[in-house]
C-alpha cells in the first residue's frame, strides 16, 4: 500500500534502525492511514446523514415497539455526530418528545462507543473478527444498560426541562446544499479529531518500538488486566480513533483480545469530561448508575472474550 | 434586532456562526445585539436538536445547518 511504502521511504531516508525505526514507521503509516480513511468515511457519512436529521429519526422512533426502538437507537448512536456537545441536544430532544427513557440511554451510550469511522478503521488495524466483536458487544452493552436503567426507574433522575418546539421548517435540501453541509461538518469533525489521532498514534508508536513484550505478559495478560484496563480507561478522555492505535500496538505485544476490547470501550464510552457534560442534564445518581452499568458490561465482555478466545 | 446563536460549548461550528454573524453585522452597520447561548436547558426549551440554532428576535430562523457567509447575510437582511 502506498502509505506503507511512504513510511518505509521516510525511515530509510532518515536512516533509522531498530526500535526508533519501528516506532517512526508505525507513526507515519498509522497517521496517514487513519486520516485518509477518516476523511473519506466522515465526508460520506455526513452526506448521508443529511437525509436523516435527528428530528426525523425522533418522529420515526415515536410509537415503535420497544425492541425496534432499542435497535434503531443503537444504529442512530453509531451514525450520530462525534461530539457529545451534539449528542446531548439530540438526547434531550428525544426525552422531550416522550421517547422511552431506555431507548434514549441506548442512543447516548452507543454514540461515543461506536462510530462509522471506527468501524472502517478497525478492520485494517485489528482485523474483521475483533471489529465485529467490538460492534456487537458495544451495541449489546448500550441496549442492556438502557433497558436496565429504565426498569430500575432511573428516568426520575433526568433534570426537569421545559421542552419547546423550534418551529423551524426543515426544507428538503438540494444535492448541492447537502454536499456543502457535509463538507462543513466533516471539516469540523476532522479538525476536532486530528489531535487525538496524532497523540494516540504517538503513544502507539512508542509502545510498538519500546515496550518490552515481557512487561505486557507479566502485568497485563491475566484476568486482572481487564479490571485494570477498565479502571484506567473510564476516566480517560479521547476519541475512539485515538485509542485504536494504542490498542493495536498493545495487541501486537501480546495483550489479550478481551482486555484490549475492554480498554478501547471504556476509554471511548466513559470519561470525566463526559460526566461533566452529563451533569448539566441529569443528576449524579443517574450518572453513577449509567457509568456503573456500562462499566460492568464492558468488564463482563472483556472477561468473557479473554475466556472464550 | 436581537440575534441569538444556540450552541453548546465545544461545538466549533456554533462559535464560527456567531463570529461570522458579528462580522456581517459590523460590516453592514446593522443595529443588532449578537449573543451565543450555550445552555442545554435553553436549547431544549427552544426545541433545538441539531446545532447551531439561529434566532432573530423571537423567530428561530434555522437550526442544524451552517449557511455560507453570503447566505447568512441575506438571511439577516431579510429580517431587517
Amino acid at each position: 500500500m502506498v502509505f506503507e511504502q511512504f513510511a518505509t521511504w521516510v525511515v530509510d531516508t532518515i536512516g533509522l534502525t531498530g526500535a526508533p525505526r519501528a516506532s517512526a514507521h508505525f507513526f507515519v503509516y498509522d497517521t496517514l492511514k487513519i486520516l485518509a480513511i477518516l476523511t473519506a468515511v466522515i465526508f460520506g457519512v455526513t452526506y448521508l446523514r443529511t437525509y436523516f436529521p435527528p428530528e426525523k429519526i425522533r418522529d420515526y422512533l415515536d410509537g415503535k415497539t420497544a425492541f425496534t426502538g432499542y435497535v434503531l437507537a443503537a444504529l442512530m448512536g453509531i451514525v450520530s455526530p462525534f461530539c457529545s456537545c451534539s449528542t446531548i441536544p439530540i438526547f434531550l430532544g428525544m426525552v422531550g418528545a416522550g421517547i422511552p427513557f431506555g431507548i434514549t440511554i441506548t442512543f447516548l451510550a452507543v454514540s461515543p462507543m461506536i462510530n462509522e469511522a471506527a468501524l472502517v478503521v478497525l478492520p485494517g488495524v485489528v482485523g474483521f473478527k475483533l471489529t465485529a466483536l467490538y460492534a456487537v458487544s458495544g451495541i449489546t452493552i448500550g441496549m442492556t444498560s438502557g433497558y436496565t436503567l429504565n426498569k430500575l426507574g432511573f428516568d426520575r433522575y433526568v433534570d426537569e426541562f421545559e421542552f419547546g418546539d423550534s418551529g423551524v421548517e426543515i426544507d428538503e435540501p438540494t444535492r448541492r446544499e447537502r454536499l456543502e453541509e457535509a463538507y462543513v461538518e466533516a471539516k469540523e469533525i476532522i479538525v476536532e479529531i486530528i489531535p487525538y489521532v496524532i497523540v494516540g498514534v504517538g503513544v502507539g508508536a512508542l509502545i510498538h518500538g519500546y515496550l518490552p513484550e515481557r512487561l505486557v505478559e507479566t502485568y497485563l495478560s491475566g484476568q486482572w488486566g481487564v479490571f485494570g484496563a477498565v479502571a484506567v480507561g473510564v476516566p480517560m478522555y479521547t476519541d475512539i480513533l485515538g485509542v485504536i492505535p494504542v490498542v493495536e500496538s498493545l495487541l501486537g505485544k501480546g495483550l489479550p483480545v478481551g482486555t484490549g476490547l475492554a480498554f478501547m470501550m471504556s476509554v471511548a464510552a466513559l470519561s470525566l469530561p463526559q460526566f461533566m457534560i452529563l451533569k448539566k442534564v441529569m443528576q449524579k445518581e443517574l450518572i453513577a448508575a449509567y457509568a456503573g452499568t456500562l462499566g460492568s458490561g464492558i468488564l463482563l465482555i472483556g472477561l468473557l472474550f479473554n475466556f472464550v478466545l | 434586532m436581537k440575534i441569538t446563536v444556540y450552541g453548546p460549548s465545544g461545538c466549533s461550528n456554533c462559535s464560527e456562526l456567531k463570529e461570522t454573524t458579528e462580522e456581517i453585522v459590523d460590516r453592514n452597520d446593522i443595529d443588532a445585539d449578537v449573543t451565543k447561548e450555550p445552555d442545554m436547558a435553553k436549547l431544549a426549551q427552544k426545541g433545538i436538536m441539531s446545532t447551531p440554532g439561529f434566532e432573530i428576535d423571537d423567530e428561530m430562523v434555522f437550526a442544524g445547518s451552517t449557511p455560507s457567509a453570503d447566505e447568512l447575510e441575506s438571511i439577516i437582511e431579510e429580517h431587517l
